[in-house]
């Protein structure tokens, strides 16, 4: 269903039933709604950000965690189940920058839990001594549009950065 | 007060926000709040809250501002504002406003006193314009 738009102060929100891979209830709110004035700007956010690629149309539908976690069908927002994901579908962390590959998971976290997520989607190792690795992430940035940029760049890069990787391992019977 | 001249940067705020928790830390920090906010006194921030609370919310920044002036409350550590916290928390619940709320009344460096009055609306819901009477006792 697509966001409706409207002129009015209004929410409609919808919670879904997402679970981890344990069968442990995720809580999340999935938002339909939008101002048309959200439409309409310009958000300056984006020629803050002008190295970073801004893809598609914003949608209230889902944020940065959803599109990480929840297959961009909601929002979660409470740190404490975004650790219950990180524990219940076993993610291990990379702890070596150079040793992350698309795929992973990357998460920054300031003093009050888990802030962003994004999944990498490139890895560049560097060719000189001096250079760093350079990682290039897919994210969603709140309700505005889906991102494509650096992981050092970004609104939440002042964060502390972990990459993470899904490891369910196996289950011999 | 004149919170035109922030709204842009106030909306990118709220936009890029993920969670409460990053929503109400950047705007504490940001100099909107520590700043410009700050200079006014709550019952200044109250007015202009209940004012701007009262009118359609039209424009996505209006609800960045109605956050900022929340989140501007916050740094007063008065007995009476904790009551408005709890009015807000119990019957806003709108989006963060709530959550927001609970974080001034979980800081335990608040007071557990107050004397606040407020005159609700008989009743709010989603969908409905929501009206609050706010008055310092």
């Amino acid at each position: 269903m697509a966001p409706l738009i409207i002129s009015q102060f209004h929410q409609e929100s919808y919670v879904l039933k997402l679970q981890t891979s344990e069968q442990n209830d995720i809580e999340n709110m999935q938002f339909r709604t939008l101002l048309n004035s959200e439409l309409l700007a310009s958000p300056i956010i984006e020629t803050e950000y002008s190295l970073a690629r801004f893809k598609g149309q914003l949608t209230p539908i889902y944020n940065c965690h959803g599109l990480t976690f929840a297959s961009r069908r909601t929002w979660i927002y409470q740190s404490q189940e975004l650790e219950k994901i990180l524990r219940d579908d076993k993610y291990i962390e990379i702890k070596v920058e150079k040793d992350v590959l698309p795929g992973d998971v990357i998460t920054y976290a300031d003093e009050t839990g888990i802030t962003h997520s994004g999944i990498v989607i490139q890895v560049d190792l560097p060719k000189t001594d001096g250079d760093l690795v350079s990682i290039m992430v897919l994210s969603k940035w709140g309700r505005h549009k889906e991102v494509i940029h650096n992981a050092n760049y970004s609104p939440y890069s002042t964060g502390i950065k972990k990459y993470w990787r899904i490891n369910h391992g196996f289950r011999i019977v | 007060m004149d919170l035109e001249l922030y709204k842009n940067q106030l909306r990118d705020i709220y936009l890029v926000s993920n969670t409460p928790s990053f929503l109400y830390e950047t705007m504490r920090k940001s100099n909107i709040i520590t700043n410009y906010l700050a200079k006014f006194d709550k019952a200044t921030l109250f007015h202009e809250f209940s004012q701007r609370v009262e009118k359609p919310i039209v424009d996505v920044a209006d609800i960045a501002i109605l956050y900022a002036l929340l989140i501007a409350l916050s740094f007063k550590k008065d007995e009476d504002i904790k009551g408005f916290f709890k009015y807000v928390s119990e019957h806003i619940k709108f989006e963060w406003f709530s959550t927001i709320a609970n974080y001034y009344l979980s800081d335990k460096t608040n007071s557990d006193i107050f004397t606040f009055e407020i005159t609700p609306p008989s009743k709010i819901e989603y969908g409905e314009q929501q009206n609050i009477k706010v008055t310092q006792s």
